[in-house]
């Protein structure tokens, strides 16, 4: 079994989706079952491959391969061979367990939606593409798991969304579409260029970083690596919702369902970081370290404007998606930094951004349920009422801001200890964010659960008991992150160490 | 090679050899013709069509015959290709694909047409049904022919046929409207283009391709102006006949103007036909040249794309969008051809052939598709606006996801025929190095999105205006027709190479 580990991962919420279309309509809880069944046993697996992974190692592991489309004449009369690879190394691993708990918690955390089958079949479509996203090896893959994240994501928000669902999800689909683009034309450019190297035409990501590292620049000139670069970088920024393409974020996440949310905030959005981790750093990290300033600069205005706008925001789950947006500006900054600290801040972030946005839409979702709001200044005296979740609120948001001991303050420790380094003017600029981010959040918190209750929250209830898991594996983990943070350096820093050893030599 | 002299008397065994498939087609026609002056009305109404039917699949059968026979004589490697009276009409694997794609399209229009018959009791069937065969048979001449003059007979038999087939709702005022502006408009694009065919005429003496290539090639310098000046006469001509931007006009008001099964047979067949056409005369008598030429149909195929797609997303009758759908589907299927002018022409003319074909048989299969479910949903809605596809999902899944995996496909989503052969499409112009043209592509894509989800909106977003939940009946002849559409369409996206390994090894032209 441990031999198609990745692919049971990826597939087996597929065909939960598929055991799903058989269900019949009027059925209401089997859909749910079969959802926790077919997101808990990916979780299980992945468990269990944290378990097997060998940590010491920078390649790719339990790797998995099959020829699956040839393309003749693709490159001077030679074929393309497309392979259907999966694969996991220290980057992918963390990306892994977050989409294999997050989803898994998703579930867990979905209550009263209409058409629960449908739901749940778009649910883990979006789920298996969210898989293969952080597992395939193959650059053509990745991009058939990323537009399958996409064609759910619009019926998600377009069906189940809020009063703005349909224009909202159309918004979705144009930005990412266009992101899209870009991905699949810097992906092709980049086989041809790699082509150009090694002479057989290949779309097989360590392949394809090989040519590169070892390209005499008369075959890869450094300007083409820079206008690659610069058309990926673009679809990660709005693969990322990065300022200035991140209007998508904060509409989406205030128009879709509360799960969608998590699972947006907490992996969805994650996959243009993990973009630029691998095929940024990991293939084009020339171009990174020849445009470091631009990215840093672009970083701190992300860190920056977004705390900004997170300050004035009337609606928690617009505030969270602006909190997240200024978070991940940090990953900019400490890529542009392109140093072990900074890097491993980034991924640090990344993660712990997941972690945290899951548990905030989880706790906003939970409240909304209860309040039927989500507006800042209707709610108020909450910890009255639900003393529980407004503790765990009070957690999330505390973790948000960088509170020591908790996932975010090492990665932010992190990604500015290497960012001083390169750009010590920029970094204390974006060191503001921190502070901002004390500001909003705390602001919003005071307003949210303190002060005088209002008659209409009284007696509403508190966590119910399967409530408590989410809350519960997202505090610990942000925790565990925080205090022990090895556990997840451990991971990544022999592959952030091969990257950076890369870029030295 | 001469011109030649005398007349060479053609024995039927040859003319058998070489065209057994148009011949069957031929036969069946008259014999529909013939048998319906005998049969009664009704009895002409159900036979006919299947009839058709039959002499398609006889004619298709015939085809997968005539690889073989391409395929031994390219075994045999004398160099000569299999053909009538000195290359006026060749036996090779270009024609022979084509072939299969025009009798598989009018068959499976066929299909759809025994439900549109039931509806529409002024259109005369079996009249239909010859005149469908013998647009085929023009499909097939302009596929196969070597002679501009050939050529040119097929295209308008082609034409004329479609000029009827639109208008065979004799009291149906937008049929006679959309037939009337494709005749006027189809009418002055074959001038165009036999006007242009008399330029190559006129300097290199000869109507037969095979011969002029050569006499062209050596009086290119001297006669440049004349000749570009033919092949931008030509391109403006055949450019109409496939709805290239800017002789795309009469496309929406014939789309909407004929029934559903016609609307397809013009979006599909006589597409495909015009593709054929274009990719044998220029390949053929163009191809030495293209680096002097392919800029103009770079930019056709960049404008069609471009405006293709932004005409479409205001539309809000779903035919009108399906026409402009096809008119942006035209400029992607262009861009092959435009790609030969850069790099080695020569070698990537195979790849190109691959690549079009390819790309017309996924075209093939989601725009069949959408037509059948479109016929069953526009009926039952009462109109063909968006509106009678909402809440779909909740009168018939069947239909709802078909439409869906249909418009996916042509929006060019993974996993679906449409992106594997966008895919193809894209890779040649990063060979070729046109990223930009590349890039467009993808990027019009992207626009594209935004109508073809607008349609799955309507269908699962929101409730029927109607109020009525009555699940829709869909009668055995769509619902297979739909079955095929979406095998063909899956089946190519998920396992391309299924179809991608039979074209590469194919002798397109006889070697």
């Amino acid at each position: 079994m441990m031999g198609n580990l990745l692919t049971l991962i990826v597939f087996l919420p597929l065909l939960g989706a598929l055991i799903l279309g058989f269900v019949p309509r009027s059925a209401s809880s089997q859909p749910k079952a079969i959802a926790l069944i077919a997101t808990f046993l990916p979780l299980l697996f992945a468990g269990i491959l944290y378990g097997n992974f060998d940590g010491a190692q920078h390649g790719m592991q339990f790797t998995e391969s099959k020829e699956w489309i040839h393309i003749a004449h693709a490159f001077q009369d030679k074929e393309l061979v497309i392979g259907y690879s999966l694969g996991v190394d220290g980057l992918s691993l963390p990306f892994l367990l977050l989409t294999s708990i997050v989803t898994f918690l998703g579930v867990l955390a979905t209550k009263s939606v209409q058409r629960v089958k449908e739901f749940f079949i778009w649910y883990l479509i979006l789920v298996t593409g969210l898989y293969g996203c952080f597992l395939a090896q193959d650059l053509f893959l990745f991009f058939l798991f990323l537009e399958m994240t996409l064609v759910p994501m619009y019926f998600l928000i377009g069906i189940w969304g809020g009063d703005r669902k349909g224009q909202v999800a159309t918004k979705f689909l144009i930005y990412r579409g266009l992101a899209s683009v870009g991905i699949l034309v810097s992906f092709v450019a980049l086989a041809f260029k790699a082509a150009a190297v090694t002479g057989v035409m290949t779309m097989d990501m360590t392949s394809i970083a090989n040519a590169f590292a070892k390209a005499p620049a008369d075959v890869i000139s450094s300007s083409f690596k820079h206008g690659i670069f610069l058309v990926l970088f673009l679809a990660i920024l709005i693969e990322e919702a990065f300022f200035p393409f991140h209007t998508w974020l904060p509409d989406t996440h205030e128009q879709a369902p509360s799960t969608i949310s998590m699972v947006v905030g907490g992996v969805l959005m994650k996959i243009g970081a993990y973009v630029l981790f691998r095929i940024g750093v990991g293939i084009l990290p020339d171009a990174i370290q020849y445009y470091a300033t631009l990215i840093a600069v672009i970083g701190v205005i992300n860190i920056v404007y977004a705390a900004l706008v997170a300050m004035v925001q009337k609606d928690w789950r617009r505030l969270l998606a602006f909190s997240a947006i200024s978070h991940m500006g940090v990953v900019l900054l400490g890529v542009a930094a392109l140093n072990q600290e900074g890097l491993q801040g980034g991924i640090f972030m990344t993660i712990s951004s997941g972690l945290l946005s899951g548990l905030l839409f989880f706790l906003i979702g939970a409240i909304k349920e209860r309040t039927g709001t989500t507006v800042i200044n209707a709610l108020g005296g909450l910890s009255k009422p639900m003393p529980i979740l407004a503790g765990f609120l009070l957690a999330a948001a505390l973790g948000s801001l960088g509170l020591p001991g908790m996932s975010g303050f090492i990665s932010e420790i992190l990604a500015f200890m290497g960012a001083f380094a390169a750009f010590p003017g920029l970094s204390a600029v974006g060191t503001l964010g921190i502070i901002f981010a004390a500001v909003y959040l705390l602001w919003a918190m005071q307003r949210t659960t303190y002060g005088p209750t209002t008659a209409q929250w009284e007696g509403l209830s508190d966590a119910r008991a399967v409530e408590y898991v989410p809350m519960v594996v997202f505090v610990a983990l942000i925790i565990l992150i925080g205090v022990y943070p090895s556990i997840l350096g451990d991971l990544v820093n022999p592959t952030i160490s091969s990257y950076v050893t890369r870029i030295g030599g | 090679m001469n011109a030649m002299n005398g007349v060479t008397q053609l024995a039927f065994p040859d003319v058998w050899h070489v065209m057994s498939p148009e011949i069957i087609l031929i036969l069946g026609g008259f014999l529909i013709l013939v048998l319906d002056l005998f049969m009664s009305k009704e009895s002409s109404r159900r036979l006919s069509p299947q009839l058709g039917i039959l002499f398609l699949i006889a004619a298709f059968v015939l085809t997968i015959r005539n690889f073989g026979i391409v395929a031994d004589n390219a075994a045999a490697g004398t160099g000569e290709m299999v053909n009538l009276s000195n290359m006026l009409y060749v036996l090779d694997d270009f024609g022979n694909v084509f072939k299969l794609l025009f009798t598989a399209g009018t068959a499976i229009v066929l299909l759809m047409s025994m439900d549109f018959f039931k509806h529409n009791l002024e259109v005369k069937v079996a009249e239909y049904t010859y005149i469908m065969l013998f647009a085929t048979v023009g499909a097939m001449v302009m596929a196969s022919a070597l002679d501009l003059i050939t050529l040119f007979v097929g295209l308008e038999l082609l034409s004329i046929s479609s000029y009827v087939l639109v208008a065979m709702r004799r009291n149906h005022a937008k049929s006679t409207e959309g037939a009337m502006k494709y005749l006027v408009i189809g009418s002055i694009a074959s001038a165009m283009a036999l006007y242009g065919m008399s330029f190559i005429y006129g300097v290199t003496g000869q109507t037969n391709l095979a011969m002029g290539a050569g006499t062209m090639l050596q009086l290119w310098d001297q006669f440049k102006p004349l000749l570009v000046l033919g092949f931008l006469l030509m391109l403006v001509g055949f450019g109409v006949k496939v709805a290239l931007v800017p002789f795309h006009q009469w496309a929406p008001d014939t789309y909407e103007g004929a029934g559903n099964p016609v609307t397809s047979f013009l979006a599909v067949v006589s597409k495909a036909a015009g593709f054929a056409l274009i990719l044998r005369v220029f390949l053929w008598g163009f191809s030495r040249e293209f680096g002097d030429i392919y800029i103009y149909l770079v930019i056709l195929a960049a404008v069609t794309m471009v405006i293709g797609n932004v005409a479409a997303l205001s539309q809000k009758n779903i035919k009108r969008l399906l026409a402009y759908s096809s008119v942006a589907q035209a400029g992607y299927l262009l861009i092959p051809l435009a790609t030969l002018g850069k790099g080695s022409a020569i070698d990537n003319i195979w790849l190109s052939l691959g690549e079009t074909v390819f790309y017309l048989v996924a075209y093939l299969f989601m725009t069949m598709g959408a037509f059948a479910v479109l016929s069953v949903v526009t009926r039952n809605g009462g109109n063909e606006t968006l509106e009678s596809f909402r809440g779909l999902w909740k009168r018939s899944p069947f239909l709802a996801v078909s439409m869906a995996v249909f418009m996916l496909s042509m929006a060019g989503m993974p996993l679906t025929a449409g992106f594997v052969g966008k895919f193809y499409i894209f890779l040649s112009t990063i060979n070729t190095e046109m990223y930009w043209l590349g890039g467009l592509l993808f990027a019009t894509s992207a626009i594209a999105f935004y109508y073809y989800f607008g349609v799955l909106k309507a269908i699962f977003f929101k409730d029927s205006a109607v109020e009525s939940h009555d699940k829709i009946e869909v009668p055995t002849s769509i619902a297979v027709t739909i079955a095929i559409g979406l095998i063909g369409t899956i089946a190519l996206g998920v396992f391309p190479d299924l179809l991608m390994k039979v074209l590469n090894g194919l002798h397109w032209f006889g070697q």
